[in-house]
């Protein structure tokens, strides 16, 4: 465990280099510009970034990208406590609480203590992932290709089940995925599969053009057209009430410890994400407090615990990603497309072989998510004009980029094409309550289920049993098994029961 | 208006077809070979899931009588437009090049998703000619992307 607090501290050295500085900069901005932009979320703003970011050196690439992603936990809360508008799904408790104390004149100490929430939030998921992630990894390294298949399946299951309330059409889009993912030369026999007769798609599709078009337009299509917010409305603040105020930290130490840790362990869970954790902190502080009637009325600790929990949620969301190359969230699937483009393979061997990347890339956390307290309060001007910044002034900027960005990937305008293909189909399948994790999981994840399905079955000669000779992969797959098929037995029990009885 | 459940119908038809569709080509790239699985292993049980649940998914939107709700005319046109406008793009950068196409582009998605209004467009034309100006620097000096 000490070896793993020594190769942080090198790994925040390294991440002191200019050039990942920089990457980490710029995401933790366009973070919070993303974070605080209503109808876009940090899924969107990774994705939108990916085959920008890619373009840099690799360390600093993915350095850039995740600071986008926990910058945006931070830039959410801005809109929700001036105007009363969430930037993004996970600040929606900030406003329940953050917007009347703004009302009531108290906006700057709102601000204060959902910034010092972030960074404590922030500052306990990174202390968590650094332990968690390097032990789960080294126990993943005793796994053998079964058992990640087996892994694979529970994952990709768990995020089917648990991320929408429609499971077929949760399966629907994951079968769609897998299939998206099978396009081009098989891996093992080398024959072109659903090609279409089209050479630009032998090599796949590469994933940033699908993450753009499914997260990036879809989310852009989908998003109704809102009269800007006015500005009128928006509460006013001094530049002294955001610093912060120990005081205001005394009073949601409980909160915002609690908020912290179930953020955390929340946000490890495939499929529930930021915004869940948030609800389920905010519930839990509201339950254990001894002020539970000022919940919802206007308390810094209504503040605090959600907006500690959805930071430490994003660090949590991460271990899946590093630990198993398991993407456990729209937002880390980008992530891991991002770690695929630049030639890395996340899992337990990415610790082995590339220990300076991992602890480099942590080490950048660590300065991101100090520097975004400074950040935020000089920015909070700024992200609450956002607010108010019209469609028709956003969305030409955001395709823009979007269209260099992929036709920069390789100088292709078939690459654009397909990308408005797929924000086509992301926004037919987002307002046909089709999640879209799922399908995005499917693309990741399918070659690598199919690979190592096909693999294991040569060697064993088509002898499917062979699933069942280790101990490990039997066990996760009989939770795979009870996860599919438990809840509808008991569902379909009490249905019986209640009929009977009536 | 447009009522989702018919579109969802719709599309789970669709999705039937494209379930058979996959499996059938999976049956051409073989299920098995020599070595054990062919390379329609995988492509004959997606498609089959697909197909199977895109059918479990027809038979409950029409026992059950789900309601998705509408989504408005407008909103499918804007979506329509702005595909289009992004197609145009393509087509037009090929004649004038990508920097001149982007901003019409911009100009276009700013026309489809904003207000009918003259303070909108004096604003719109000087954010679309700046952002251009910054497209350029990062992804042609800056990157050196070769545009077209």
């Amino acid at each position: 465990m000490f070896e793993a607090w020594g190769l942080l501290f090198n790994g925040i050295i390294a991440a002191s280099d200019p050039t990942i500085l920089t990457g980490v900069f710029f995401g933790a901005i366009v973070g919070l510009l993303i974070g605080a932009l209503p109808g876009l979320g940090p899924s969107a703003g990774v994705a939108i970034l990916l085959p920008i970011a890619v373009t840099f050196d690799g360390t600093a690439a993915i350095a850039a990208l995740g600071a986008v992603y926990y910058g945006a936990q931070y830039g959410g809360a801005v809109t929700a406590i001036l105007l009363g508008i969430p930037g993004d799904a996970s600040a929606v408790m900030t406003v329940v609480d953050g917007y009347p104390l703004a009302k009531r004149g108290k906006a700057g100490q709102a601000l204060s203590i959902s910034i010092v929430a972030s960074f404590i939030g922030g500052l306990i998921g990174l202390v968590l992932l650094t332990i968690f992630a390097t032990t789960i990894a080294r126990a993943a390294l005793a796994f053998g290709p079964i058992e990640m298949t087996a892994v694979m399946i529970f994952a990709l299951a768990l995020v089917s089940v648990l991320g929408s309330t429609d499971w077929i059409k949760s399966f629907i889009a994951l079968f769609l995925g897998v299939w998206i993912g099978m396009i081009g030369l098989d891996p093992i026999l080398g024959m072109p599969r659903y090609t279409f007769g089209e050479v630009m798609l032998f090599e796949g599709i590469d994933f940033s053009i699908l993450a753009v078009g499914i997260f990036g337009l879809a989310e852009m299509f989908a998003s109704p057209i809102v009269s800007s917010a006015d500005k009128s409305k928006m509460a006013r603040f001094s530049f002294r009430d955001l610093m912060p105020n120990f005081r205001d930290i005394k009073q949601c130490l409980n909160p915002l410890f609690s908020g912290s840790v179930i953020g955390f362990f929340v946000g490890i869970l495939p499929g529930i994400g930021a915004a869940a954790s948030s609800m389920i902190a905010y519930a839990f502080a509201k339950r254990t407090s001894k002020n539970k009637e000022a919940y919802g009325t206007g308390t810094l600790e209504g503040v605090a615990s959600p907006e500690a929990a959805n930071n430490s949620a994003s660090y949590g969301n991460m271990i899946p990603m590093f630990a198993l190359g398991i993407p456990g969230s729209g937002t880390t699937a980008v992530l891991m497309g991002g770690l695929l483009m630049i030639g890395l393979q996340p899992g337990p061997l990415l610790f082995e072989n590339q220990p300076e990347f991992v602890w480099t890339i942590f080490g950048s956390f660590y300065i991101g998510n100090l520097a975004l307290v400074a950040i935020t309060i000089l920015m909070v001007p700024l992200l609450a004009a956002c607010a108010s910044l019209r469609p028709g002034y956003l969305y030409p900027i955001v395709i823009g980029v979007v269209i260099f960005g992929v036709y920069s990937i390789s100088y292709s305008m078939f690459d654009v094409a397909l990308t408005v293909l797929f924000g086509l189909v992301g926004y037919v399948l987002t307002r046909l309550n089709y999640p879209v994790v799922p399908l995005v999981l499917g693309v990741i994840l399918g070659p690598l289920l199919e690979r190592g399905i096909r693999r294991t079955l040569v060697s064993s000669d088509g002898d499917l049993s062979v699933f069942l000779h280790s101990p490990i992969a039997v066990v996760v797959l009989a939770l795979t098994l009870s996860l599919l098929t438990v809840p509808r037995l008991i569902r379909h029990f009490n249905l019986t029961r209640a009929i009977s009885d009536n | 208006m447009i009522i989702l459940r018919y579109v969802d119908l719709a599309v789970s038809l669709l999705l039937v077809a494209f379930g058979i569709y996959i499996v059938t080509q999976g049956l051409a790239f073989g299920y098995s070979d020599r070595s054990g699985v062919g390379a329609g292993f995988f492509p004959i049980w997606i498609g089959g899931g697909i197909a199977a649940l895109s059918a479990v998914n027809f038979l409950k939107v029409v026992r059950n009588n789900l309601h998705l709700g509408t989504i408005e005319i407008s909103e499918v046109v804007r979506v329509v437009f702005t595909s289009a406008a992004m197609l145009g793009f393509i087509y037009l950068s090929h004649h004038v090049g990508m920097i001149a196409s982007i901003l019409v582009l911009m100009l276009a998605i700013g026309a489809i998703y904003g207000p009918r209004s003259k303070v909108f467009y004096l604003w719109l034309l000087p954010i679309c000619g700046v952002t251009t100006l910054f497209l350029y620097l990062i992804f042609r000096v800056l990157l050196g992307a070769l545009l077209i």
